[in-house]
């Protein structure tokens, strides 16, 4: 019905998502159905099996997505909304101190057949029919609970016969029930307008000979979620989520594939640039990227280097944030940098870094990662992870770790993941700033305190990935997409390409000298074990007193051996010759 | 009729370049248009390739193909009479192939390298194209993909050249096979379809299941697809042709007692979605699937068994489109069985010997539409590299005459016969037909007089094979069929398997059984067909089906498995269907 309410929308201009208004204040059918079924579950199943269930959540996530996708001035997909209902069934069933998610170490290939064999895919109902969406709950909490139980068994047989763990926390901490209920967002979109937009930002590559590959992306993304457990948190809220994205590609003549990407995330509509903007932010792509394909190839480098803005962001959060998650603490598998810490001096004595969820602004911004309660139902803290140097506390979930029992709001995941602890807003603050003029003058200083021919000024970094598991080594590497050498005699600035930051986190994190006097903050999605959640980071621009850089691995094929059709022959721009000269010159 | 068509194909041939002065090409329809966006792309690269696609020291690509494949699929599902996945997805890709060297060694293939290694066909998953019809959008990635493919083709070629010096193939049957080159448009499809009226059937049909509390869980699935292909190549073939096809399946599962499930798929199909039964037929059928599934659980088990095994129409359709997909088609010099994942092809170096019974014939016709005045599925009038269909008779009187071929060499075939599926000979609408063949009636007495000569006192009667995405149900029977392709046989789930006595000709349904067949010994051990062929669908992935043409046939030594001992327990707590509506908390 609502969906039929959609597809006839799209012939006209303007689209607007509707859910319908519950029938009676702060419970929708759907929460009710949820109760329903939970209620039943809770009741009969609690002493069912041989282990006892002690805990039942259900978490439904309604997402309504846009896509948008064009390339070269032309759509790459259809455009239509998608609607999707994930239902998550979790089943604690031992006791709080060890239960079914206990991490045995010994996952072997038994679970994957456990968890392929004999599987009934479960269709969640996308409307609200109570006996169809109490069906799914029924076969899915059947089947979960029946796999908790041999969870179980495999956890107490593992804890017989291996060696006690360094923690001994519990599995799950008990936590106060919330209630929270907040009317459904919409979100009301011209989707003919959005196409065109979108068609028309892809169409700006084409004018750029040299990038081959390139595409523009526009995502529009209403969440419905329902959180109900048997403790007696019921919550019902939504979230909006904007994004517009563009990549380019190109290939520099010695085979060095280059890419860039900019964009721009935003819970409202009007927090997304006007035209001009979003064709600005495109254009930059695309000339920084012309710019990234005649520049000269870097070299291995060790010394200082300022992370920039939105850069110095991204470090923190790869580098660090990543590593203040909780339940990594606990898991033997993972390196556990700062697990023993807590109370330690760990970065400069001026800097001091938090996660705050409940902050909604920096400066007029809107930050990404804000949300009032996390996916497990326990409100959003603020946490201050370092104060002055000194390390003070982790993320948490509801996995609690050693010295930390409570959860601090910080459990998150996309939707048909399981909520682990992860970042919401990261902010980094310093008691030691300068103007970036100055701190500039300052890198140069340092280039020559320590006999350096340059420094390195970074000035956008794509996420990157960070290895915080034992398996690996305890490093990190960053793709930096804009980097620029800065010269200790006062040669102009050198634009390099092919370079990625490596090195191991501590080090990195100690050597910060200076700050910027401002901050910025980058706008993102996150990915982890719990899938895509939306945050952000925010910090100062960094001076950092050594910074590890090597050369990205280059692959060796040649650019492409005839011209793009557009700029062959009879096109209309004149250019004849193909060599990089002609076209530097026509870039700058 | 044959006959008659290849004659006006000759026809044409010789007409067509006296008129145009061009090169041989064979026309079937011309429709001239300039405006395909599609077409102006391909052949503007295509031709700038040609001219300049050059790197020094190396050859010029000698063949170029271009196929566009577009797809705009609308899925629906439902389940307890509401919809649980509502989508539009629309797609075009490139596949481009591009070979360096010529018709006798070429670049395809890859030879030792890892594609070699798992035995891939052509093996790409294509380029993603604009799904609009913007020239210059679509020539970009044309043109990137050429460029690709032109120095991955160098690359090969070169391996190849070296691998087979160092290991040379003696009687080598060349790479690429040579064929008339043909234009044949047809107008491009679109996909239109009354999504309220089938979002109102799925839910009503999906409410059927309702009404039993048997059934533990259900689902009906809808979709509908248009399909338009493009290809040319610089041979001078061009193609472009659009199909419709549309699919709904209804699928439960019901336990029975002792906790082992039982899964069962109706399923419809159709061209257009305004050619699909009519919501009444539909219902009909599907409460007949209940019934069916219910009347299965409660069936006594199936034992052990090895001996002969009738398969009325129903069941034959699957039995031999499978046995006959992995025998007479896809035997080309590749499948040699070189590879780590690949046995031996079964069929292969057979043309000439006797590979079934003496009483079978089998004919493969992609151009049949109707079988007796009931429509056929599957058809087609140009094949996946643009060559014509075929009619060929692969068996006559049980002995193999010919091979589903595209344009990869096959021994004993004489180039492609239009059997091009994805580039791969394949079986299209196969005709299965029996001389001497009897009447139902005695083809039950036949079984049960083989049964008594070989002392049995049962004998079995499959009547329905299961078939369609077990997966939408059953993850582990998925993989249990993967398993046993690998090893070489085939493994099929009866849904009605009935045990017949030997003394008084009784039948009795049994459940639980699955039937292991291997399919080059099982052509060989009919050994008596029945005289009505009937057309059946045969399932083929998730959005298309196909028919066969079969009679029923005794199979003389079939291992009939007994159900495995493992159960799943029943869900511990009642189904909310099934409990008198509690009173939702005030």
């Amino acid at each position: 019905m609502k969906l039929a309410v959609f597809r006839a929308c799209l012939a006209f201009l303007v689209l607007t998502t509707t859910f319908p208004l519950p029938v009676r204040a702060e419970e929708s059918p759907v929460m009710r159905s949820l109760k329903t079924e939970l209620d039943r579950s809770f009741a009969r199943l609690k002493k069912a099996g041989d282990a006892p269930l002690y805990y039942l959540g259900y978490r439904l996530y309604d997402t309504t997505t846009y896509y948008i996708s064009a390339e070269y001035g032309a759509l790459t997909g259809e455009v239509e909304p998608v609607r999707r209902r994930t239902l998550n069934v979790d089943v604690r069933v031992g006791s709080h101190q060890m239960d079914n998610t206990h991490r045995s170490g010994n996952s072997g290939m038994f679970n994957v057949l456990d968890a392929l064999s004999g599987q009934t895919q479960v269709y969640v109902p996308m409307e609200d029919n109570d006996l169809a969406l109490r069906h799914a709950l029924w076969l899915q909490t059947d089947r979960t609970f029946k796999r908790a139980q041999q969870q179980y068994s495999r956890v107490m047989a593992s804890r017989d016969v291996n060696v006690t763990e360094e923690d001994k926390s519990n599995d799950f901490s008990r936590e106060e029930p919330s209630r929270y209920f907040e009317p459904a967002k919409s979100i009301s979109l011209n989707l003919d307008q959005w196409t065109r937009t979108t068609k028309n930002l892809s169409g700006i590559f084409r004018k750029y000979k040299d990038i081959y590959a390139s595409s523009v992306v526009f995502t529009a993304k209403v969440t419905r979620r329902y959180l109900v457990n048997s403790e007696g948190t019921s919550i019902e809220d939504s979230r909006t989520d904007f994004r517009i994205y563009a990549m380019a590609q190109a290939r520099a003549e010695d085979g060095m594939n280059l890419w860039l990407y900019d964009d721009i995330d935003a819970t409202s509509l009007e927090e997304l640039p006007d035209r001009d903007g979003l064709a600005e932010l495109v254009k930059r792509t695309a000339d920084n990227l012309d710019r990234l394909r005649t520049a000269s190839v870097a070299q291995p480098y060790v010394g200082p280097a300022i992370l920039r803005s939105r850069a110095a962001g991204v470090f923190f959060h790869e580098v660090f944030g990543h590593r203040m998650e909780g339940h990594r603490q606990k898991d033997e598998k993972e390196g556990r940098t700062f697990t023993k810490s807590v109370g330690q001096q760990v970065m400069s004595p001026f800097i001091s870094v938090y996660d705050d969820p409940t902050q909604e602004l920096m400066g007029d911004l809107h930050l990404n990662g804000t949300y009032k309660y996390d996916d497990e139902g326990v409100p959003a803290q603020r946490v201050t992870l370092v104060d002055k140097g000194v390390l003070k506390s982790f993320l948490m979930s509801r996995s609690p770790v050693e010295g930390f029992p409570k959860s601090n709001g910080h459990g998150r995941c996309a939707p048909s993941r399981d909520p682990v602890a992860r970042m919401g807003n990261l902010i980094v603050e310093s008691e030691k700033t300068v103007p970036y003029d100055q701190l500039r003058a300052m890198l140069i200083e340092e280039v020559k305190r320590q006999g350096k021919e340059y420094g390195l000024i970074f000035d956008d970094i794509a996420g990157g990935f960070t290895l915080t598991t034992t398996s690996a080594p305890q490093v990190y590497s960053l793709q930096p997409l804009v980097v620029t050498r800065v010269f200790a005699d006062g040669r102009p600035d050198e634009l390099v390409r092919g370079v990625k930051i490596v090195g191991t986190p501590l080090t990195a994190l100690e050597k910060i000298i200076c700050t910027s006097d401002k901050t910025d903050t980058f706008n993102g999605v996150c990915g982890a074990e719990s899938g895509m959640v939306p945050v952000s980071a925010s910090s100062p621009s960094l001076l950092v007193g050594t910074l590890e850089v090597e050369l990205k691995d280059k692959r060796q094929d040649k650019p492409p051996l005839l011209p793009p059709p557009l700029f062959d022959g009879d096109g209309s721009d004149d250019e004849h010759t193909t060599g990089p000269e002609a076209d530097e010159k026509g870039s700058k | 009729m044959t006959e008659l068509k290849i004659i006006y194909r000759v026809c044409l041939l010789v007409l067509i370049p006296l008129i145009l002065g061009v090169s041989p090409v064979c026309a079937f329809t011309e429709t001239p248009d300039e405006d395909d966006a599609v077409f102006t792309a391909l052949e503007d690269e295509m031709s700038r390739t040609q001219k300049r696609l050059k790197l020094d020291n190396h050859e010029k690509p000698y063949f170029v193909q271009y196929k566009v494949i577009e797809s705009d699929i609308y899925y629906l599902a439902a389940s307890c009479g509401a919809i649980s996945q509502d989508r539009r997805s629309r797609s075009r890709r490139l596949y481009t192939d591009l070979r360096v060297g010529d018709y006798k060694l070429d670049s395809s293939g890859g030879g030792s390298g890892l594609s070699g290694l798992f035995g891939s066909k052509s093996g790409t998953s294509g380029r993603q194209l604009p799904i609009e019809d913007d020239y210059y959008a679509i020539r970009q990635e044309v043109w990137l993909d050429t460029d690709d493919a032109y120095k991955k083709a160098i690359e090969t070629y070169e391996e190849k050249k070296s691998h087979l010096k160092s290991n040379p193939e003696q009687d080598r049957l060349g790479d690429w096979t040579r064929e008339k080159p043909v234009v044949f448009i047809k107008p491009s499809v679109k996909l239109e379809v009354d999504e309220k009226k089938w979002k109102d059937a799925t839910r009503k049909l999906s409410a059927l299941f309702l009404k039993y509390p048997e059934v533990e869980n259900s689902v009906v699935v809808f979709s509908a697809q248009a399909g338009n292909a493009w290809l040319i190549n610089n041979e001078g073939f061009k193609h472009r042709d659009g199909k419709l096809q549309t699919v709904l399946s209804a699928s439960a599962k019901v336990r029975a007692e002792d906790g082992k499930t039982y899964t069962d798929v109706e399923f419809f199909t159709s061209l257009s979605s305004q050619d699909m039964p009519s919501i009444e037929v539909m219902e009909k059928r599907v409460d007949g699937l209940v019934k069916r599934l219910i009347r299965v659980s409660r069936a006594p088990l199936a034992e052990e068994f090895s001996g002969p095994v009738l398969f009325s129409p129903e069941a034959a359709g699957p039995l031999l489109h499978a046995t006959l997909s992995q025998t007479v088609a896809g035997a080309n010099e590749k499948s040699g069985g070189e590879s780590l994942f690949q046995h031996a092809h079964p069929f292969k170096n057979k043309i000439g010997s006797r590979v079934a019974s003496r009483m079978l014939t089998v004919v493969d016709n992609p151009n049949a539409t109707d079988f007796k005045g009931q429509k056929l599925f599957g058809s087609y009038e140009v094949d996946d590299d643009g060559v014509p269909a075929q009619e060929i008779t692969l068996i006559e009187r049980g002995v193999l005459k010919t091979l589903c071929t595209s344009r990869i060499p096959t021994r004993g075939v004489d180039g492609s016969n239009g059997h091009s599926g994805n580039g791969v000979g394949t079986v299209s609408i196969l005709m299965v037909s029996a001389d001497p063949s009897v009447n139902a009636k005695k083809l039950k007495k036949k079984l049960i007089d083989l049964g008594k000569e070989q002392g049995y006192d049962y004998v079995y009667i499959a009547r329905r094979i299961a078939q369609m995405p077990d997966w939408l149900m059953n993850m582990g029977a998925a993989i249990s069929s993967v398993f046993s392709k690998i090893q070489g046989s085939l493994s099929l789930q009866p849904t009605e398997l009935y045990r017949v006595s030997v003394t008084n000709g009784k039948e009795e349904l049994v459940r639980g059984a699955s039937i292991l067949v291997q399919p080059s010994r099982l052509l060989r051990d009919i050994s008596a067909a029945g005289n009505e062929q009937k057309p059946v669908l045969v399932a083929q992935g998730q959005y298309n089906a196909m028919s066969i043409v079969v009679p029923a046939v005794i199979v003389r030594d079939v291992d009939i498995q007994e159900p495995s001992k493992k159960a799943e327990k029943p869900p511990i707590l009642p189904s909310p269907l099934s409990i008198p509506e509690a009173s939702p908390s005030p």
